[in-house]
């Protein structure tokens, strides 16, 4: 697989290019992504991988033109000939929830809670294809079929807190599919549920993916759940790009000391060692104060004199880009 | 819906008993009695009034003969104004009081929620800090100062309007409206701009604008029925305190509404009076509230759905 985000320009659904995103705070300049590139094709899932405060979360609101009122992002992001950075307004407004649609991490909050599950996903339709309210509402039922609801005729008049967060998951992909997008960013979509739900959504995204060749996003700090779905893994950290690889090679031979790090820390289920988790010691650094150097170096059992130095994004071995002064990654 | 309406309206019972109760014994305990004047009255005829509005039988008797009236909604006579009932007196000053309480609280309504929808779209701009400094203003002037300001502006100085007294035009009615009016706007501005802009930062805004629709859309649709609820859930209080205003200010300004009655009633001990007014507000405020509570169970799917599963 061609990953460098550069040689894949021209098929690209999207291409990212230095995106940054920063945060006017009271205690000055918060950066949350530093410089990140990389491009999805259609189809195609891209999982992007970090702890809490990565800034992966930001990157996608910045994508999707959500990002808080202090919030600004630079760089570029190309997706069907628009910069999602910088093409405004009106046409964000054409592009969201038509090609471009977003599912968020906590099912029971995402959807307006006096407003019926009819209601919300007809005006989608209502929206962006011009559709009558009695045929938006039919169309909205049929795709609540799609994503396996029972009693859908039912559902569509219900409310939100009627229902169990799995089903709301599911009804909100089937929301943020109307359109049939070109990419979904997926943020965390099964954090919030049970373990035998997630299951269910996660095999529900890879059926969408078949059905319609939606390319996803799939934004996450769990490395387990995205053996089974993505195509290609961003391992994000303190804002930057720490590994970028197929999804096979990165598991296989991670060359990130964070990406096996984060492997490691995985429970393994059918392995009754306990002993074999590995947690990565320490905690992210505070944004506002990042190290020189390496953000990772303090919790790396690698670091070493050239550390203090930034590393640049360069080729793997795998064929994926790694950021990090180690020539080889010790067994 | 309709057994929520009517199990409200039973439990409202005990509060009016409790109420009519409480102010039959209240007015008694007043010093003096409906006939004290200057004119000292002749021993006879004093105990012939007396009998004649069976102010010389005992006070629970007194008390259960009116609780027998007001079942029939039979206020009885006035003391002080001969020949006139309570009754008829409600009916001659309450449509004066409707006129200017409602104008108040329905515009008072319309232009504090208008204002701080505005405030609220515009957080932290100097449209925003100029509505809530005005809205605090508003807040902080009592009736008693904002009414002769008002007086003397545009009806000493500039001439426009009457300085008071009542007839059924408008250049009669501003000025009490206006006056009963303002704090209200200035409450509901600042609770509708606090509850809009809470709304505006919730998840599911969030999504609103993940659809693609345009902003005013997303105001129209998804917020500001969320945004509103605080507002309807402050109707029942705000009508007490228009009632309430309105005593001060039917006074202020002269104008022969229920609440002039009312502070007449109490000066003369008028105690038929006094009860009838404060029976029949306590019935429109109860009333008020449950239509209020209705309103609320209608806009939140959450609370009606409750009550559907409840019953």
């Amino acid at each position: 697989m061609a990953i460098d985000p550069a040689s894949s320009g021209d098929q690209a659904l999207l291409q990212v290019s230095a995106l940054r995103v920063s945060f006017a705070t009271a205690d000055g300049e918060l950066q949350a992504v530093r410089a990140v590139d990389f491009s999805v094709r259609s189809g195609e899932i891209l999982a992007i991988v970090g702890e809490s405060g990565s800034g992966k979360t930001q990157l996608a609101m910045a994508l999707m033109g959500l990002l808080a009122e202090n919030g600004s992002a630079s760089g570029s992001a190309m997706f069907q000939g628009h910069d999602l950075l910088g093409c405004g307004q009106k046409q964000m407004n054409r592009l969201r929830g038509s090609k471009l649609a977003m599912i968020f991490q906590d099912p029971e909050s995402t959807l307006n809670p006096y407003m019926s599950i009819g209601r919300q996903m007809s005006e989608v339709l209502e929206q962006h294809r011009n559709m009558p309210h009695k045929q938006a509402w039919l169309v909205a039922e049929e795709m609540l079929h799609q994503v396996c609801i029972d009693d859908a005729h039912e559902r569509m008049r219900q409310f939100p807190y009627e229902l169990s967060g799995g089903m709301l998951q599911r009804i909100i992909i089937a929301m943020a599919l109307l359109c049939q997008p070109a990419l979904l960013i997926a943020d965390e979509p099964t954090t919030a549920l049970d373990v035998t739900v997630q299951a269910d959504i996660n095999r529900l995204m890879l059926d969408l993916r078949e059905r319609y060749q939606t390319a996803i996003i799939l934004i996450t700090h769990d490395l387990g759940m995205v053996a089974g779905l993505a195509d290609k893994v961003l391992v994000m950290y303190a804002g930057q790009t720490m590994e970028y690889a197929a999804v096979a090679d990165l598991y296989q031979r991670p060359e990130h000391p964070y990406s096996r790090g984060l492997l490691r820390a995985i429970p393994q289920s059918f392995s009754n060692k306990l002993a074999a988790l590995q947690p990565i010691p320490g905690n992210p650094p505070n944004p506002m104060q990042l190290p020189s150097g390496c953000p990772f170096r303090d919790r790396c059992e690698y670091a070493f004199a050239d550390c203090t130095a930034t590393p640049l994004l360069r080729p793997a071995r795998h064929g994926g880009l790694i950021a990090c002064h180690l020539d080889r990654l010790p067994e | 819906m309709l057994r929520y309406a009517i199990e409200r309206l039973l439990t409202a019972i005990p509060t009016l008993l409790l109420l009519i109760t409480l102010a039959f014994f209240l007015i008694r305990l007043a010093p003096g009695g409906p006939f004290d004047s200057e004119r000292v009255l002749s021993p006879e005829i004093e105990q012939n009034l007396n009998q004649l509005y069976h102010l010389d039988e005992s006070l629970p008797v007194q008390y259960f003969r009116y609780m027998g009236q007001i079942l029939r909604l039979d206020f009885g006579p006035s003391f002080q104004y001969r020949d006139w009932t309570v009754n008829q007196l409600i009916m001659q000053g309450f449509p004066v009081s409707l006129t200017i309480g409602g104008f108040a609280l329905l515009g008072g309504l319309i232009l504090g929620v208008l204002i701080g929808l505005l405030a609220a779209l515009r957080q932290n701009t100097w449209p925003d800090y100029t509505l809530m400094s005005l809205a605090m203003a508003g807040l902080s002037i009592p009736a008693f100062v904002l009414a002769p300001l008002l007086v003397l502006l545009f009806a000493v100085k500039f001439g426009w309007l009457p300085a008071g007294g009542w007839e059924w035009h408008w250049q009669y009615m501003l000025l009490p409206i206006i006056t009963l009016g303002m704090p209200l706007v200035a409450y509901v501005a600042r609770l509708t701009r606090a509850s809009m802009i809470e709304v505006m930062r919730s998840a599911f805004i969030r999504t609103a604008r993940a659809k693609g629709l345009p902003m005013w859309l997303i105001v129209l649709r998804h917020a500001l029925k969320p945004s509103l609820l605080p507002v309807v859930s402050y109707l029942g209080p705000a009508a007490a305190a228009i009632i309430a205003g309105s005593v001060v200010i039917e006074k202020i300004f002269t104008v022969p509404g229920l609440g002039t009655y009312f502070v007449q009633g109490a000066l003369n001990r008028d105690y038929t009076l006094v009860l009838g007014v404060v029976i029949f507000y306590g019935m429109l405020i109860i009333l008020f509230n449950l239509l209020v509570d209705l309103l609320y169970a209608w806009m939140d799917p959450q609370i009606r759905l409750n009550n559907r599963i409840r019953h």
